[in-house]
């Protein structure tokens, strides 16, 4: 038995009753192949870095569970299946000590992370300090001449 | 900075020269890391410039071992779009 994370975006369309219903699908097929969940996070809607299939945004879960290598395979074939998944990554739980308590499968229930402030949308007007791969034709040539001042103090640091 | 303190055209540079080199810590080790969350995405950008680059070592003074950490959370961080794999454009 080995301890993982498990990491979907759902699609942004998905309702709140879809959403119940997919954590429930999910934590299913984990306790039938007598997984362990021992927690299961959601972080609600939140804007993605990049489109993902055109959406900018979408569900986060993360699933917290105990089981074999044969889950994993199991979980990761059906996500790849579910339309409603935009992305999903299952990765080794390596903060788990391996005896957290085991949810109850049937009232097992996503709970909500504490929001925090979005630090998101802070606007930059210079490139890279060490991009020195020179102009590769990106739009941003009009701010050269603040990214030579921060290049410059980049370098004392 | 090691470097020679003239410039190309062979004149001292005065400020440089007095500017003693501050040995710069592993931010990580003084705060005992132990493990570096991928889904902490405010704290891995604090580690990333604004295009979306893993700042390098010599910038940020990370040592060898977190910043092994940092690239592989930066790297599962990005599959799950918690942060850009590149930002060509700035709002």
């Amino acid at each position: 038995m080995r301890s993982y994370e498990c990491a979907v975006i759902l699609h942004p369309a998905v309702n709140e009753d879809g959403l119940k219903a997919s954590t429930a699908k999910y934590v299913e097929i984990i306790a039938a192949r007598r997984g362990e969940i021992t927690k299961v996070e959601t972080w609600g809607k939140r804007r993605l870095s990049f489109e993902i299939n055109d959406q900018p945004e979408g569900h986060y879960f993360f699933y917290r569970f105990r089981g074999d290598a044969a889950i994993v395979a199991e979980i990761g074939r059906h996500l790849r299946i579910d339309e409603q998944v935009l992305r999903h990554m299952i990765v080794r739980d390596e903060l788990a000590v391996g005896d957290e308590p085991a949810l109850e499968p049937a009232t097992v229930e996503a709970t909500m992370r504490a929001p925090q402030t979005e630090e998101e949308s802070r606007p930059s007007f210079h490139r890279d300090r060490d991009d020195d791969r020179g102009d590769r034709g990106f739009r941003d040539r009009g701010f050269r001449d603040h990214d030579r001042d921060h290049r410059e103090e980049g370098r004392r640091g | 900075m090691g470097k020679d303190p003239r410039n190309k055209k062979g004149e001292k540079r005065e400020k440089r020269e007095k500017r003693p080199i501050r040995k710069k810590k592993c931010k990580f080790c003084l705060d005992r890391v132990t493990y570096l969350d991928y889904k902490d995405d405010r704290r891995l950008r604090r580690f990333m410039t604004d295009r979306g680059k893993i700042t390098p070592r010599r910038i940020t003074g990370t040592c060898a071992r977190h910043q092994r950490m940092l690239a592989s959370a930066v790297k599962r961080a990005r599959l799950i779009a918690l942060v850009p794999y590149v930002r060509e454009y700035y709002r």
